[in-house]
C-alpha cells in the first residue's frame, strides 16, 4: 500500500472492494470540471483505488487529438490525460453515438478507449461502487 | 451508516451547498456518521472568512461551522482548488507571499487524498453540485 | 420486481430544460434504480407530458414547497423529507448526482 494512513485492516479490506467511475461530460475549455475530475483520478490511484473513466456526451471532445491549447494560453490537459496510464488507469470508455455525432474515430482520440453503444452504458455504470459525475 | 459529502458548487449561484448542509443535519439526527465534508471546485469560496453576507441573507459558512462544532465534523477544503481561487490559510499565504490569510477557522486545507480516503472509509459518498 | 431491489439512486438537481443532462441520466438507468429530483430538478414535476422513465420517482418536498409547486406536482412522484432522502441514500447501493 502506498498510503501509510491506511493501516487498519478493515479499511484495507474496504479499499480492495471499491471501484470508481469518473464521468467526464464537458468539452475542453468549458470550466474546471474536466481538470478537477482528472485530479480525483490521480488521487484515487495513489490510494490504490481502481479508477475507470467514462467520457460521456461532450466529454469525448476532451480526447480529440491535435488540440493546441497554447493558442488560448491554457494549460494542455491532453498531456495530463495521457499521464493516466502511468498511474495504471487504463480503463476508458466512450459512447459510440457520441463518437458518431462528432465524426470521431479511435484514431482521432488521444487515449485508447473502449467504444460502447449507448444502450450498454447503464450496465457499465452498474458495475461500479462509486460514481463521481462533476 | 458512514457518509461523506463532496460539495462541488458555487454558493452564489445555486442551492447545492444548502442542500448538503440539510442532508448533513438530517443524517446526523438519524444517528449516521459523517466522516468528512470535502469542498472542491468553486465550493471552496464558501470557506473564505473575507465574505460579507448582507444582513437579510443567511451566512451558510457560519452554519457549517456551528454544525461542525456541535458534531465534531471534518470540514476539508481542497488545497489546490482553494489556492487557485484565492482561499489561503496562514501557511499558504506565507508560502505564496500574500498579504493575508482568509480561510475560516474550522476549515482545513488539504489534498485530494482526503477525498480518496473518504471514498474508502464511507459507505456512501454523495456529491452535491449545481 | 423493481420495488424489491435497490441499485442506484440518481439525484437530479438541474431543471428539465437541460435536455442533454436528462438524456444522459435516463440512459444511465436500469431496473432497480430510482430518481430523486432536488433543487431545480423538481421543475420536472410540472411538465404534464414529461416522458418519465420506468423508475420510481421521488422529489425533495422542501425544494418543491420552496418553489411554490406543492399543488401542481405530477402524481407519479412521491414527495420526501430530508430524513427520507437520507434513508433512500442508505437503501440504494450508490448514488449518482446529475447537475
Amino acid at each position: 500500500m502506498q498510503s501509510s494512513s491506511l493501516t487498519e485492516p478493515s479499511l484495507l479490506a474496504t479499499n480492495m472492494k471499491k471501484n470508481i467511475l469518473l464521468i467526464v461530460r464537458n468539452p475542453p475549455f468549458a470550466n474546471s470540471s474536466n481538470a478537477e475530475t482528472l485530479d480525483i483520478a490521480f488521487a484515487c490511484a495513489a490510494f490504490d483505488l481502481p479508477v475507470s473513466l467514462l467520457f460521456l456526451n461532450d466529454g469525448i471532445l476532451q480526447l480529440a487529438n491535435n488540440q493546441q491549447s497554447n493558442l488560448l494560453e491554457k494549460k494542455d490537459l491532453t498531456n495530463n490525460f495521457r499521464a493516466l496510464a502511468m498511474y495504471d488507469i487504463e480503463d476508458y470508455f466512450v459512447i459510440a453515438e457520441d463518437a458518431q455525432r462528432y465524426q470521431l474515430t479511435q484514431n482521432d482520440l488521444i487515449l485508447n478507449c473502449k467504444i460502447i453503444n449507448k444502450d450498454k452504458m447503464a450496465a457499465l455504470i452498474r458495475t461500479f461502487d462509486t460514481v463521481i459525475n462533476l | 451508516m458512514i457518509f461523506s459529502l463532496l460539495i462541488y458548487a458555487s454558493q452564489n449561484s445555486g442551492q447545492a451547498e444548502h442542500s448538503a448542509l440539510r442532508f448533513t443535519r438530517s443524517a446526523l439526527q438519524q444517528g449516521h456518521s459523517i466522516h468528512r465534508v470535502f469542498f472542491y471546485g468553486e465550493a471552496v469560496s464558501a470557506c473564505s472568512a473575507f465574505k460579507v453576507t448582507p444582513r437579510d441573507e443567511v451566512n451558510i459558512t457560519e452554519q457549517w461551522l456551528k454544525l461542525a462544532q456541535d458534531n465534531d465534523l471534518d470540514l476539508v477544503v481542497c488545497i489546490a482548488a482553494a489556492v487557485r481561487r484565492g482561499v489561503l490559510d496562514q501557511a499558504e499565504a506565507k508560502r505564496h507571499q500574500k498579504g493575508a490569510a482568509n480561510l475560516s477557522d474550522g476549515f482545513e486545507l488539504s489534498g485530494l487524498g482526503q477525498l480518496a480516503d473518504a471514498i474508502i472509509v464511507s459507505d456512501r459518498t454523495i456529491t452535491f453540485g449545481n | 420486481m423493481k420495488h424489491s431491489i435497490f441499485e442506484t439512486l440518481h439525484i437530479i438537481s438541474k431543471g428539465p430544460s437541460d435536455q442533454q443532462l436528462y438524456q444522459n441520466a435516463f440512459d444511465s438507468m436500469l431496473e432497480g434504480d430510482a430518481i430523486v429530483f432536488t433543487q431545480a430538478g423538481v421543475y420536472s414535476l410540472l411538465s404534464k407530458d414529461f416522458d418519465f422513465p420506468e423508475q420510481l420517482i421521488y422529489a425533495l418536498s422542501i425544494d418543491v414547497d420552496a418553489r411554490g409547486l406543492s399543488q401542481k406536482v405530477d402524481k407519479r412522484s412521491t414527495l420526501i423529507s430530508d430524513a427520507q432522502f437520507v434513508a433512500l441514500c442508505c437503501q440504494y447501493k450508490k448514488t449518482i448526482s446529475w447537475f
